[in-house]
């Protein structure tokens, strides 16, 4: 049986293995039906039927295009997309401009962590799709001291902030430039679905670790600079105050992984960052943490997502579950403890805290499970991304 | 009326990475050299980036391990290199530049001399201007901030010192809530710079670095390119607002031709209306 080393104890890596996609045992409220089918299988399927693809899918994003073109008449932008460098985004981009006929403001949010081929691939492809780049840079004292935060917390939401980053900066620019519509390259068919304690999303939670671990405080909100505020408060204002509404299309297209790519590197010039999620040098640095403490193997959503989307072969998802993954670039895992201005002995230190998940902190979640259905009208009605629902209820534990 | 053509290799500096920069370098520098150009001008200090703490310990003298860097690749592609780096010193470090000809040969060590205050626990004050004579022309260096409006003696020396093209590697920063809504600088730079410019015709050259500011006194601010080359007649080139990725900015500009020598420049200043030093 394949072992991994988790806080320097061997352990078994998985108990069951899903018979159709390859999610374990390891993932935190995983269960199988009669058939060894997981429930993360079943939740797929089940956002297959509300977001088909096809014939229905191009009918919903004429319906989203159409929706954004009306709400962007006469003004210089219709949309908001969220870039990174990375495949999905720059596709999304590409088809915005070149299929759907938009004009949007290409949106990205700086960390200090940005692979520079990323960086390379958004200047490359706003400039060959003629789309204006909005950059949105964090305040690296403050982004530094989360990120530090986070690892004293000892959760396995490294990202937290960068997350939020990204969600305020892109709601941000919209308001300041009275945008109505956001547009996100998430797709349950490439991305697949995280479970919950991998990937909360609360700006209560951020706040209540920085107060924690912190030591200097975050910049307040202003609804044009949020900085790194965005909880249930903001996304209300800016979705029932101004009207911003945020769209997830590749739920709906037939996105083929592998021919989008294709397409960007004939079409952009794009040069693939040497591996998913590497459009943030940071994510060197999650992945060995997520490994070697966690146990989590992100990966094995988005390959289970390719497997069921008949985009990849399972027995090499198999192969790859829980592996070392190219990611884990030791040097660029030293980038990243030095560029936070900490010791290998600081780090090492965090490594050796007792893992804890969001619970262990103050957040909304107990507001948002008393919400659930107020939560699952807003999302029907886009006032918050569809995700939103699916990330908080519908993704294990 | 020779021609000369420039390259700004407006490059991402990583603060504490010199390995990575120095790939990056090489790249515009390979890429210069297949547009025949005749001088690559690199930005400052990109071995460690600006103030960045790391550069405390770990600089190295010049020239040493990383100067000689640049000197093979300017030897390699026959092409003139101006790069700046951090120079270690027995009693301290510098911010330094230094001008390679087509032979790796090293025409010019500049040390900085109009340091900001909070570079003072960083590097040593320069001591000394220097011009080189080259198949262009005389070309001088100088860094960043010794072009601010306040410190534009140093141009002024090396004008008269001969200077027809200026080439001043730099690490110009902004805050970090700047973005490419704004114009960035406003008259900081292209104010002084074209004051020199069109005072001595003189061809000025600063390539700025890209990238965000992670470490030192600066935390909170970012470096945005816009590289600027300016000569008599205004902007002669310009790089672009960026953040995260190089560019190199080629262009091709006349040598400018400047007979006057000594008391005659003085003679014309005065004819201007700066009469003598206090008012230029």
């Amino acid at each position: 049986m394949k072992q991994v080393v988790v806080n320097g104890k061997p352990l078994p890596i998985a108990q069951r293995v899903c018979t159709r996609c390859v999610q374990d045992s390891s993932i935190p409220g995983i269960t199988f039906d009669e058939h060894g089918v997981c429930n993360f299988c079943h939740f797929h399927d089940k956002l297959e039927k509300l977001f088909p693809n096809g014939d229905e899918g191009k009918k919903h994003i004429a319906c989203i295009v159409e929706n954004a073109k009306r709400r962007g008449k006469n003004k210089k932008f219709d949309c908001v997309v969220g870039i990174s460098g990375g495949r999905d985004s720059t596709y999304l981009l590409y088809l915005v401009v070149k299929q759907w006929g938009l004009r949007p403001l290409a949106v990205h949010f700086n960390d200090g962590f940005d692979n520079p081929v990323a960086g390379e691939n958004m200047v490359k492809a706003c400039r060959l799709l003629g789309v204006e780049l909005r950059t949105i840079t964090s305040d690296w004292r403050e982004a530094k001291e989360l990120k530090i935060d986070f690892l004293k917390a000892s959760v396995p939401d490294l990202n937290m902030g960068t997350d939020i980053g990204i969600a305020s900066s892109l709601y941000g620019v919209a308001c300041k430039e009275g945008i109505k519509t956001i547009l996100i390259g998430q797709s349950f068919r490439t991305e697949g679905v995280k479970p919950l304690s991998w990937s909360f999303f609360d700006g209560k939670y951020l706040k209540s670790v920085h107060r924690k671990f912190g030591k200097t405080p975050l910049r307040p909100w202003k609804p044009e600079d949020p900085g790194f505020n965005f909880s249930i408060k903001e996304l209300m204002y800016y979705s029932l105050i101004k009207g911003i509404r945020t769209y997830t299309p590749m739920y709906s297209h037939d996105y083929i992984r592998k021919q989008g790519e294709e397409i960007i590197i004939r079409e952009l010039g794009w040069v693939y960052p040497g591996a998913h999620y590497y459009d943030d040098l940071y994510h060197s640095l999650i992945k060995y943490v997520h490994r070697v403490k966690f146990n989590i193997d992100m990966n094995m959503n988005s390959d289970s997502a390719l497997v069921r989307s008949h985009q990849l072969d399972r027995n090499i998802a198999l192969q790859r579950a829980h592996a070392v993954y190219a990611i884990e670039d030791p040097k660029v895992i030293d980038l990243c403890i030095k560029r936070l201005g900490l010791s290998h002995e600081e780090f090492d230190s965090y490594m050796l805290l007792e893992p804890k998940t969001f619970r262990d902190y103050n957040t909304m979640y107990n507001y948002i499970r008393l919400a659930k259905p107020l939560i699952y009208l807003f999302a029907r009605l886009h006032l918050i991304p569809r995700i939103t629902y699916d990330k908080y209820f519908n993704c294990g534990k | 009326m020779k021609h000369i053509t420039i390259a700004m290799a407006q490059m991402l500096v990583e603060g504490g990475e010199p390995e990575r920069n120095f790939a990056r370098a090489a790249k515009l520098i390979e890429e210069a050299a297949k547009k025949q150009c005749d001088i690559v001008l690199l930005p400052e200090t990109i071995d460690f980036a600006w103030t960045h703490p790391s550069s405390l310990s770990d600089a190295k003298p010049i020239p040493g391990e990383y100067s000689q860097i640049f000197a093979d690749m300017a030897k390699k592609h026959a092409m003139y290199i101006c790069v700046g780096l951090t120079e270690k010193r027995a009693n301290g470090n510098c911010n330094s530049a230094i001008l390679f000809d087509r032979n790796g040969k090293m025409r010019i060590k500049y040390s900085k001399i109009n340091l900001l205050t909070v570079e003072h626990p960083y590097y040593m004050v320069g001591s000394s201007l220097h011009v080189a004579e080259t198949e262009f022309g005389r070309i001088g260096v100088n860094i960043c901030a010794d072009n601010y409006p306040e410190s534009v003696c140093i141009a002024h020396t090396l004008c008269r010192m001969g200077a027809q093209i200026i080439l001043s590697p730099s690490s110009w920063t902004v805050d970090y809530a700047i973005t490419e809504a704004d114009d960035p600088y406003r008259d900081k730079w292209i104010a002084p710079l074209t004051h020199i410019a069109k005072l001595y015709n003189v061809l000025m050259v600063s390539t700025t670095g890209v990238g965000y500011i992670v470490g030192g006194p600066y935390e909170g601010k970012k470096m945005v390119g816009c590289s600027l080359a300016v000569g008599k007649d205004g902007i002669v080139a310009q790089g672009q607002f960026n953040e995260f990725a190089g560019e190199l900015i080629v262009f091709e500009s006349p040598v400018p031709q400047n007979q006057e020598k000594g008391t005659e420049i003085g003679d014309r200043l005065k004819s201007l209306g700066c009469i003598g030093a206090l008012n230029i």
